[in-house]
């Protein structure tokens, strides 16, 4: 028996003295090694800070004959209370499996990174010279999916200044997955913002701002040409520019503002083929025989937009509150195209050259006017109204011409010309009004019932026609509809707090939506939710939620039906300001059917049901622990699973549609304060994905993350 | 499910006559009204009185309140300080309202203790009249939408971004009794910025848990990576859309201030993405479907529209054409309809976005 528990216990105690010595070890060395977090738990160091912060105040605050007490961390600069941090590491990636789906979903790479800066300059209001308040902030910059840059600056009075510049690194790549497209894409995407207030403080206000979105990187677009489907290798390169500016102005209980908007958008693809002779996704077998040898398109899109907006806001006597805003807004597009190809048509002609013109111009303008009024009739009641009208027409025409000069296999040499002239005209028009009646009984109930009314009127209209030369034919194709329709949806909801711990909130909205299709009869809906809140103890927190959305569309030919249930409970445990625990749990059910009509081989028509199923697990865990005054722990660990389609019986014709996978996502994070300024940190995360129908994508990866934080 | 919505609906309506009948009965049955709620009524801290004889000096406050001043005096509210507006809107007693009594009555009572009285600063301190005379309006004490309304007297102008909080009364959060004190702390914020009680997406968790799980799919809009917040597309202080949706400069949705390249406008535009919305097409939160498309099979997201729309009886022709007849599904050619309607959002040369 004893041999039995030493051959059993031995493992386990190797085990947990190599968990031991691994804690250990990697405690150690953080000396040596730079180190980081993943993600942006508070360590011994900043838990701190929130002392420090009163101690930074008192100080900036203190008169000149009082005595000064230095913070622990930061400083007081001239008449700044001043902190700064700066961490930086390096992360290293190790992936096994399929590292285009790793890159689809995760997207983090081995590299240096600067994973937290931040400059924090305050002074007494009014005091500082050029600025009051200086705040830089800097988070995961140096190739992370998601990097942000702000800055904010202000001068009471005078001043402020808002940047904010955010990077993406867009990758998808899901090669087996072909229903996704061919579409590969490492996209780099920068969306920033700058925007300055002037007088900020003063009954007129002046405001100026500019923003830029832009993205390059490379992209793959299909192809779809002589029957084939062709990947083309290109570059992306589009770019908005946007310029503002505005006034505000006060007047006693009245705020009135004005900004006038201009956008530039360009969009220069550098669209080419593969070098050599494509075959295509299908090669050159059965009747795929199209192939490209040659591709250069050039599509240089100009579109502009500008928007002028005014609003008003007041109060009349203590109790009436609105507001009014209009919009006009006037975009155009430009969009020539140019495309060139050779290669080889379906029929097994040699396309010698072809080339594709088109000339797409279009105008949006648009009008939009915003309305709210609340009357307070008295300190429990209250009545609003919200008012949404917006019109809008689009007016684009377009023509193209394509001349291609091909060789068949017999014959003489042609040259077939195909031109086409196409317009769309959509006008639309809607109303949307919410009228609520609003109950507040002290804090303890609250409650409100309220109707919306929506309506709609959209108009389209358009023609497309197509002429060959080879052929006497028009082909003609009439674009028009034209939909009118009214739609009521009731709402409303309580608050109830029991205790000052305990929270219950329910809401219902429940009528009809026309926002599912187009030209189809409105969407029936009733969702509502349910949640309650429970503050055990002062430490103990709890959250559970349960939300149901039901759809319903009545059009016969449709029959389509989705419902949806969502559970969650959620737990947050804080009995320490450095011991927390914050776990949660939400079962997402989805399971949506709707009638479709798809053909089969030999253009067979089947009629059926499209099913769809989602039945999501997830689990959420986030923990710290203050080991000691100086060391810290965070576990962190996300898991997904979905079970896909139930085991269901369904109709020959009927399509299943799921995905069943599953992901594990744990993360170890140890922090250890060498002294108040710096903190090493060591972090582990771990990805493991599975698909159960496309293995091919199943991956692991191993990030590790070591590096300093310096605070000063 | 019938059943249960019934249940709802009648446990909504019972819920919300609670209050109404109880309060009606106790008036009825010659109750006495409900203790006034500070701020409101109470005429000692009118709440928005103008009267300078309620109100002392700034200073005053941080004689004894030393932390909360010096706190105070680098957050964005110690502005108004430099005003030259009303004194109700100035300083500390812009909230907690007029503090004479109150300096009046701990000035006595420090008297009293100086001089070595006592028995009159124990009297002073016994007498619950002048005490609670001498209290300060307390914030905690306000319901949701008095504390609110408190707020609103400064913020709900375009101070800070423009026509932010302009919808605040009309809100979701409102309407649900979230007040500002339940996102924003004056005295103890965990963010400088807006005196944010958490950042950005915890403290949207603390309610919204269901979404923390949403945003740990795979694919998902970059909220836990730090490049987003739930208030780049929601306006937590209430818009003009459902859900409190932002718009985009221009009205559109908000998702063109980003997706700038889908935003038009197009010769043939794809009747979704300006009438009806992304949303029809994609979710906004999280997917494991990717591109967040709402089905993981793209032809089916197709289907569900365009094998039916067409020739809807009563409604004219139908502008969705049926899918042609060679579009043999089983065929891998024509798996995935986007491979040949790449321009799926809106073309400015093919009606059939190719």
């Amino acid at each position: 028996m004893n041999a039995l528990h030493q051959t059993r216990l031995l493992p386990l105690f190797r085990s947990c003295a190599g968990v031991l010595l691994w804690v250990v070890a990697l405690s150690l060395g953080i000396t040596t090694l730079a180190q980081s977090s993943v993600e942006k738990s508070e360590t011994s160091q900043q838990a701190k800070e929130p002392e420090n912060e009163l101690e930074r105040a008192k100080a900036a605050v203190a008169k000149p004959n009082e005595p000064k007490i230095k913070p622990e961390t930061g400083r007081q600069w001239g008449i700044y209370s001043t902190t700064s941090s700066i961490e930086i590491g390096h992360r290293f990636v190790d992936t096994k499996g399929s590292r285009d789906r790793y890159l689809s979903d995760v997207n983090v790479r081995d590299g240096f990174r600067v994973l937290e800066y931040s400059l924090d300059m305050r002074a007494r209001p009014g005091t500082g010279i050029l600025f009051d308040t200086f705040k830089a902030d800097v988070n995961n910059a140096g190739g992370d999916v998601a990097q942000n840059f702000s800055l904010r600056m202000d001068k009471t009075r005078f001043y402020r200044f808002d940047a904010n510049v955010r990077r993406f690194n867009y990758f998808r790549s899901l090669g087996p997955n072909f229903a996704l497209g061919l579409r590969d894409t490492d996209i780099r995407q920068q969306v920033s913002d700058y925007s300055l207030r002037l007088f900020p403080q003063r009954a007129v206000r002046v405001n100026f701002g500019y923003g830029r979105n832009m993205a390059t990187g490379r992209f793959a677009p299909s192809y779809s040409y002589e029957r084939d489907a062709f990947k083309l290798p290109s570059q992306t390169r589009w770019e908005a520019n946007d310029y503002r500016a505005g006034l505000d102005a006060t007047w006693r209980k009245w705020d009135f503002g004005f900004e006038s908007f201009y956008r530039g958008f360009r969009n220069d693809p550098d669209i080419r083929s593969r070098e050599g002779r494509d075959p295509g996704y299908f090669g050159d077998s059965g009747s795929f025989v199209g192939a490209l040898t040659f591709l250069e398109r050039d599509t240089p899109l100009r579109s502009r937009s500008i928007v002028t907006r005014a609003n008003v806001r007041g109060s009349i006597g203590d109790r009436l509150h609105v507001l009014l805003r209009g919009l006009h807004d006037d975009e155009r597009m430009n969009a020539p195209y140019v495309e060139t190809t050779a290669g080889t048509a379906f029929s097994n002609a040699r396309i010698i050259s072809r080339v594709l013109t088109a000339q797409g111009f279009v105008e949006r303008p648009g009008n939009i006017v915003d309305g709210g009024v609340t009357l307070d009739i008295n300190r429990h009641f209250s009545i609003s109204n919200l008012t949404n009208y917006t019109h809008f027409r689009i007016e684009g025409d377009t023509l193209t011409s394509q001349t291609s000069v091909q060789q068949p296999t017999t014959g003489a040499q042609q040259t077939i010309l195909t031109t086409t002239a196409g317009n769309r005209f959509t006008e639309w028009e809607s109303l949307w009004n919410t009228l609520s009646l609003n109950m507040t009984y002290g804090k303890k109930f609250s409650a409100n019932l309220g109707w919306r009314f929506m309506k709609r009127d959209i108009e389209l209209n358009g023609l497309y026609t197509s002429r060959t030369s080879t052929s006497t034919n028009v082909t003609s194709l009439p674009l028009d509809d034209s939909e009118s329709i009214n739609t009521n949806a009731f709402i409303g909801g309580f608050r109830v707090r029991p205790t000052n711990r305990t929270s219950f909130m329910f809401d219902v909205e429940t009528g009809e939506n026309n926002n599912s299709f187009v030209r189809i009869n409105p969407l029936e809906y009733t969702r509502f939710r349910v949640r309650a809140q429970v503050q055990a103890t002062d430490k103990l927190g709890f959250n559970g939620t349960f939300t149901s959305l039901d759809r319903t569309n009545p059009t016969p030919q449709v029959v389509n039906d989705s419902d949806m249930r969502s559970y969650t409970v959620a737990m947050n445990w804080e009995p320490k300001s450095r011991l927390m625990l914050d776990v949660g749990y939400d079962y997402h059910d989805l399971f949506s059917t709707a009638n479709i009509s798809y053909f089969v081989t030999g253009s067979q028509l089947r009629t059926g049901r499209s099913l769809y199923y989602a039945r999501m697990n997830s689990v959420f865990a986030n923990t710290r622990f203050g080991v000691t005054d100086r060391l810290d722990l965070f576990l962190v660990y996300y898991y997904i699973m979905d079970r896909g389609a139930p085991t269901i019986s369904v109709g020959a014709t009927d399509l299943v549609n799921a995905y069943p996978l599953r992901r594990h996502n744990p993360e170890a994070r140890v922090a250890y304060r060498f002294s108040n300024n710096v903190t090493g940190n060591v972090s582990y995360r771990h990805y493991s994905y599975n698909e159960r129908e496309f293995s091919v994508q199943d991956y692991r990866s191993n990030i590790l993350t070591t590096s300093l934080r310096f605070t000063f | 499910m019938r059943i249960l919505k019934l249940a709802l609906v009648v446990i909504f309506f019972v819920v919300v006559a609670v209050p109404l009948v109880s309060t009606k009965l106790a008036t009825l049955g010659g109750g006495a009204r409900p203790p006034a709620v500070a701020g409101t009524v109470n005429a000692q801290k009118a709440p928005f009185s103008s009267d300078p004889s309620l109100y002392v000096a700034n200073e005053s406050c941080e004689e004894c309140h030393t932390n909360q001043a010096a706190h105070y005096a680098l957050t964005a509210h110690s502005k108004t300080n430099l005003s030259k507006g009303s004194i109700d809107m100035i300083g500390c007693q812009a909230c907690h309202g007029g503090a004479k009594a109150h300096v009046d009555y701990y000035q006595t009572a420090a008297r009293f203790a100086k001089e070595g009285k006592d028995a009159e600063a124990a009297a002073l301190f016994a007498d619950e009249a002048k005490a609670k005379a001498a209290s300060m309006r307390s914030i905690s004490s306000l319901s949701s939408a008095e504390s609110s309304a408190l707020c609103l007297r400064c913020h709900e102008g375009s101070q800070g971004r423009s026509d932010e909080r302009f919808n605040y009364r009309r809100s979701e959060h409102a309407r649900h009794g979230v007040s500002c004190l339940d996102c924003h702390s004056s005295h103890s914020p965990k963010r400088s910025e807006a005196l944010l009680r958490d950042t950005e997406p915890n403290m949207c968790y603390q309610c919204h848990a269901e979404q923390k799980a949403t945003f740990a799919k795979p694919f998902h809009h970059k909220v836990p990576e730090g490049g987003m917040k739930c208030s780049d597309c929601h306006n937590q202080h209430g818009g003009f859309l459902a859900k409190s949706l932002r718009n985009s400069v221009n009205g559109d949705q908000m998702c063109v201030k980003c997706h700038s390249d889908k935003q038009g406008p197009f010769v043939y535009e794809h009747a979704p993405v300006k009438i009806e919305g992304c949303q029809t097409c994609h979710t906004p939160h999280g997917s494991t479907n990717p591109k967040l498309l709402t089905r993981n099979v793209v032809r089916f997201l197709c289907l569900e529209c365009h094998s039916n729309t067409p020739g809807i009886v009563g409604e004219g022709t139908g502008l969705g054409p049926p899918t042609p007849s060679f579009h043999d599904i089983t065929n891998p050619r024509y798996a995935n309809c986007t491979v040949c309607h790449i321009e799926i959002h809106g073309s400015n040369k093919d009606p059939f976005f190719r």
